[in-house]
């Protein structure tokens, strides 16, 4: 059997709709940040098969897999950050419990 | 890469420079009040740069392509970017220095954005504009409610991005290129639509448009005055520019009547239902940014309406009128941003400060579109291009949204002017209750505060009338 | 001729000037605005002469243009042009624009905020000069605007009260939601001219699509409903009397009523085109005149009285344009300004000296201020009709114009106004200047009070002989009335006039009058019920409708389908709240449904990240139906 493009692709959003569901159902900021990254790794997987099948011959889909990677990696710095922020006043790290602004 | 290309090039290196300046402020001469003039000054040059800038000049193998829109843009987002640094050089407390160097930051990167010819620049630029924008959201780190709404802006920015680059890949995959001037999405059927609508789903988050506005209201809300400033003001520009030249290379390159039938489908739901949400969901806001944040909302419909049309003038006075909005609600939240956070502190102000409450009835008219502001002007050249390319009904529905909009607007405008103190009824009625100041410090006037909101209300007046020249100037290019 | 834009450009440089200044210096400078507005008012004059001996409506005596921008081919210009009709306006808003000028310098001598009021006043006055000249209907426009601004301005200008912030609103939004009449009509004029020039416009009207044509009337006559207080919509204008007594003059006269007709008047060639607009225009009209006239008889309040009879008279004109009678109607509106302003003015001499507005209060004041009685009998004779003043003249031109369409109901039915307005016009002139006074401390107003109603009440005595001079200068053949309709209406005027004095004089014992007609006179009373009818045809129902809608919400369980069908429900109030304020011009429900709508709105932004994700997955993923399923690529 040939591993064509269709089942990387089918794998790639297979994983991105897992870190989407993960994403809107878990109440723990952490767990929404790693279902974030599953999302981008679900990016990246995408990227390099379409390099890989579509065109061989150049390396543009790498090099965004390098740029979102190098991205993603500063999101989540910057999350992780903010979060050890609230917790640190706040005491919480979920975010349901963070409601006190709306309407 | 010839002499006028390094000219194109000059205006990051210089905000660059700025950016360097202000990480370094606390060993560098005044300090972090030194940094943001620095800052305000470079984004001036670069500005003045960015306007004599050469037209399709292609920079780094092709990767940015300066068009007469962009430039514009660019030439905006940095004179936004220097009124903004100079009221903040004058007027804000504390530690400042890393606020000045993200916003630097954040402005190259939606210069960045705006003119990205390639889907992986764009999404770097986009990366570049938004990420410093969480930080500054949640800038007092001591401020419980900056944190939440920097958080929510976080993890819906963040689901927003990646939805947006899911989609990009397919569009790589599908033009087999990241080259914006490649992107014919017609012939892969329903993917190509898919992938065009998640690309779309991350820019209608940028510039907040309904429905994916949701982090708008509450991180606005969260954060202060005058990060609120910037925030609504500079990204929203990039945002809609890039939404513009997207829709502008996309649907030159994709030429089939379905495949654009389907894209302007999905540009009208989202103009209506920001114009029909914004409009209303503001009537009975309290605080002033959370109004400002739906007024975005609305703003941003406006903004889709002409895209729908995409002829060379509608195009033009998108870009126009994004830079007129940013003008008036950067110096709306900055003259806020010297009070408290809520309409209601804005009552008095005629009295305190009469030029700043005169100033905050020129910006708020400049968003009902009160002629001769620029807002009337840039609101009109949108509406009679969109009419003109055969949507009366947009354009009916704009209206009735701008007229429903003008109450909250009113709203600033009554409070500074004709509501009476608070504190005056309370003595009479009941017996002395302390009122909390709703600031730390006392207001203190400093000239470069004023100048910034000065430069401010001139150019909101005097623009308006002048709109047609920068019309003129993008149409134009040669002129 | 370029001298001709000082007219319109002195108070607007009046303007510019005192709006930069400091309070303090504005105060000291009123005088400025004054003289550029008598100056303007002398320009005007000699504009009158070098015009003379006129010509058509339109045909254009001096234009100017100039282009502010070029958005891809099409210009966007701003052109002013000077024909017949411009001139005349012009000699009348100037006149009647220094008049109240001077007249506010003893009114509002120790106000602490007079040199605003002054500005102000420069710009209302600014803006209607450059509305008559205007050659560009977009421009026109934006002088309307311009002109609803100041009336808030002026209406609320005594802020600190409760009633005039409350007049000032209802005016502001009752003719904001009139002039989404005037930007439909733009729009669809748009679509068929490209331009909005005014000549191209009038010229090519007769080729329009019929239903373009027809949007536009109904939109322009929908917007000038709203600015000419026309029934439904004229609630604002009896509220307005809030703002100041000379202010009130100028809106009533020269400026803000007269915009609406003016603008009618000048588009009248393209509303005549469709049969609709004029019968249209007819009803309106005779059914303001009549509710206005009737209410005029049951106020006690003189300011009021006098505001129901401009609505009636207003109402008057709009008969006039629907019998397709441009220049009748434009005489009246002149001959109107100058009585009507004067009466304002002569009003506000008497409130001052009495401290009172209520009729009943006064009396006797003939003997302690003859001049004023004079004056303000002119005027008063004039508005009832009476032989030989200008009023007499002008309404009878209306009513001739009306029998030569044949329609002899509506003539009936203007006869009625007229008696109306001859009775509430003896019964005030006999209660307020006969009898006992009952106020102390009466005396004559200053001179620079009567100066101007002087002025003005020397042109109500002379202008009605000048009534087919005036038709031929707009190019009319101009003629004197006829002898059997001026009998006819002379006559009703004088039964009308004896009635009121029987009234006054008890002889018609109008308390038992009353008691038999309890019903009718309790009507009266309440306005004919309009603020209760607005309250129950369309607060109350969209009160319970709102209240449904609530209902329904709360059921509905959380997350996206809860979205989802706010969403429906906002909409579907959004829809129902358009419908309710373009029939019914029901302020205050849209404003309510408009918070609530708000509301439903702001319940989706629950405060809750998870939801707010949800939410946009939910919209990703109906976004992503509508693009495959529905659109089917």
């Amino acid at each position: 059997m040939q591993v064509g493009l269709e089942a990387f692709l089918l794998l790639s959003a297979a994983l991105f709709a897992i870190g989407l569901y993960g994403a809107i159902s878990k109440k723990s900021t952490i767990a929404i940040l790693m279902s974030l990254e599953i999302m981008s790794i679900a990016i990246s997987l995408n990227l390099v098969a379409i390099n890989r099948f579509v065109t061989p011959s150049e390396m543009t889909g790498w090099f965004f897999t390098v740029f979102t990677m190098v991205t993603s990696a500063a999101e989540v710095g910057i999350g992780l950050g903010m979060l050890i922020a609230i917790y640190r006043r706040a005491h919480t790290s979920e975010v349901s419990d963070l409601d006190e602004m709306k309407g | 890469m010839d002499i006028h290309g390094y000219l194109t090039f000059l205006p990051y290196a210089v905000l660059l420079v700025a950016v360097a300046w202000a990480l370094f402020a606390e060993r560098l001469p005044f300090g972090d009040k030194g940094a943001a003039g620095v800052g305000a000054l470079l984004s001036f040059v670069s500005a003045v740069i960015f306007v004599k800038a050469e037209i399709g000049a292609y920079l780094f193998g092709g990767k940015i392509l300066f068009t007469a829109d962009a430039r514009f843009a660019c030439a905006g987002i940095c004179l936004l970017t220097g009124i903004w640094l100079l009221w903040t050089a004058g007027r804000a407390q504390g530690r400042i220095r890393e606020a000045v160097a993200l916003g630097l930051l954040a402005s190259m990167g939606s210069c960045l954005m705006v003119s990205a010819s390639d889907l992986i620049v764009m999404v770097l630029g986009i990366e570049l504009a938004t990420m410093p924008a969480y930080v500054l959201i949640g800038y007092r780190r001591n401020r419980v409610n900056g944190l939440e709404g920097a958080i929510k802006y976080f993890l819906l920015s963040v689901l927003a991005s990646l939805l947006m680059i899911y989609g990009v890949t397919f569009m790589y995959g599908i033009a087999k290129s990241t080259s914006f001037g490649a992107l014919n999405m017609a012939n892969a059927g329903s993917l190509g639509l898919v992938a065009v609508l998640l690309l779309f789903v991350g820019i209608f988050a940028k510039i907040s448009a309904a429905p994916f506005h949701y982090w708008a209201p509450d991180a606005y809300e969260g954060a202060e005055s005058w990060i609120v400033a910037y925030v609504s003001s500079v990204p929203k520009i990039a945002g809609i520019v890039l939404a513009m030249r997207l829709v502008n290379f996309i649907a030159s390159a994709s030429k089939t009547a379905v495949f654009q039938d389907t894209f302007s489908t999905i540009l009208i739901i989202a103009a209506v239902a920001s114009m029909a949400l914004g409009s209303f969901a503001a009537l009975t806001q309290r605080n002033t940014k959370r109004v400002m944040a739906y007024s975005g909302v609305v703003n941003a419909g406006y903004m889709l309406m002409p895209l729908v049309v995409m002829s060379a003038s509608s195009v033009a006075s998108v870009a126009v009128y994004s830079v007129f909005y940013g003008l008036a609600s950067m110096g709306l939240l900055l003259v806020t941003a010297s009070e408290g956070g809520e309409i209601a502190d804005l009552v008095g102000l005629s009295k305190r400060r009469p030029a700043a409450a005169w100033a905050l009835a020129i910006f708020a008219l400049s968003m009902v579109g009160v002629p001769p502001m620029a807002g009337f002007f840039g609101k009109f050249y949108m509406f009679t291009s969109t009419v003109k390319g055969g949507h009366t009904w947009l354009v009916i529905v704009a209206t009735i949204a701008s007229i429903v909009s003008a109450f909250y607007y009113m709203r600033f405008v009554k409070a500074a002017f004709f509501d009476q103190p608070a504190e005056e009824i309370k003595q009479a009625e009941a017996p002395v209750v302390p009122v909390e100041p709703a600031i730390d410090e006392p207001v203190r006037t400093t000239f470069l505060a004023s100048t910034a909101l000065v430069i401010c209300t001139t150019l909101v007046v005097a623009l308006g009338p002048l709109s047609g020249f920068l019309l003129e100037w993008i149409l134009n290019p040669t002129w | 001729m370029n001298w001709i834009i000082a007219i319109p450009l002195l108070p607007a440089i009046a303007f510019l000037l005192t709006v930069c200044l400091p309070r303090s210096v504005r105060n000291k400078i009123v005088m400025l605005p004054v003289v550029m507005m008598i100056a303007s008012a002398v320009l005007a004059l000699v504009g009158l002469i070098k015009v003379f001996p006129g010509g058509e409506i339109g045909h254009s005596i001096w234009s100017t243009s100039w282009t502010l921008a070029t958005i891809a081919a099409s210009p966007l210009k701003l052109s002013l042009s000077l024909d017949p009709l411009a001139t005349v306006m012009l000699v009348m808003v100037s006149i009647v624009g220094s008049c109240v000028q001077v007249f506010s310098l003893f009114y509002m001598k120790d106000d602490d905020r007079k040199g605003w009021y002054f500005t102000v006043l420069s710009l209302f006055t600014s803006a209607m000069l450059f509305l008559v000249m205007g050659a560009d209907l977009l421009f026109i426009f934006a002088m309307w605007e311009i002109m609803g601004l100041c009336s808030y301005l002026l209406i609320g200008f005594w802020y600190k009260d409760e009633a005039p912030r409350k007049a000032s609103q209802k005016a502001f939004l009752v003719t904001r939601a009139a002039d989404i009449g005037f930007i439909v009509a733009l729009a669809a004029i748009y679509t068929q001219c490209g331009t909005f020039d005014l000549a191209t416009i009038l010229s090519s009207a007769a080729s329009w699509a019929p239903s373009v044509l027809l949007v536009v009337s109904l939109g322009l006559i929908w917007a000038a409903m709203g600015k000419s207080a026309q029934w439904p919509l004229m609630v604002w204008l009896p509220d307005a009397m809030a703002g100041p007594t000379p202010s009130s003059a100028l809106i009533h006269a020269a400026t803000m009523v007269a915009a609406g007709v003016f603008v009618l008047a000048r588009m009248l060639p393209v509303i005549a085109l469709s049969h609709i607009g004029l019968t249209l225009l007819t009803t309106i009209g005779i059914i303001t005149a009549l509710v206005g006239g009737f209410l005029a008889c049951f106020q006690t309040d003189i300011k009021k009285m006098l505001a129901y009879s401009t609505i009636s008279q207003l109402g008057l004109m709009f008969v006039g344009l629907g019998a397709n009678a441009a220049v009748p109607t434009l005489f009246h509106l002149t001959t109107h300004a100058f009585f009507k302003s004067m009466l304002f003015l002569a009003a506000g001499i008497i409130i001052h000296a009495t401290h009172t507005q209520d009729m009943r209060k006064m009396g006797g004041l003939a003997r302690k201020m003859p001049i004023t009685t004079v004056v303000f009998s002119i005027g008063a004779f004039s508005l009832a009709g009476l032989v030989p003043l200008s009023g007499f003249f002008s309404k009878d031109e209306i009513f001739a114009s009306v029998l030569k369409t044949g329609n002899t109901t509506i003539f009936a039915l203007g006869l009625v106004m007229a008696l109306t307005t001859a009775l509430y016009v003896s019964k005030a002139w006999f209660t307020v200047f006969f009898g006992k006074p009952r106020t102390k401390g009466v005396h004559e107003g200053t001179a620079l009070e009567l100066v101007p109603v002087s002025i003005l009440a020397a042109l109500t005595l002379v202008l009605g002989f000048f009534s087919p001079a005036f038709a031929r200068f707009l190019g009319h053949e101009g003629a004197w009335p006829e002898m059997g309709l001026a009998t006819i209406s002379s006559v009703v005027t004088l039964a009308g006039a004896l009635i009121g004095f029987f009234m006054y004089a008890g002889i018609i014992d109008t308390e038992k009058l009353s008691h038999r007609f309890n019903i009718l006179t309790r009507a009266f009373n309440e306005k004919l019920y309009f603020d209760y009818a607005y309250d129950l045809i369309i607060i109350q129902p969209y009160m319970k409708f709102c209240d449904l809608c609530w209902k329904f919400d709360a059921k509905v369980i959380d997350g996206i389908v809860n979205g989802v069908s706010k969403a429906y429900v906002g909409l579907s109030a959004l829809s129902w709240s358009f419908d309710g304020s373009v029939i019914d011009g029901a302020v205050n429900g849209c404003a309510t449904l408009a918070k609530k709508t708000g509301n439903t709105f702001k319940k989706l932004q629950s405060g809750r990240v998870l939801n707010y994700q949800r939410l946009m997955v939910g919209a990703v993923v109906i976004l992503l139906f509508v693009v495959v399923i529905l659109k089917g690529a």
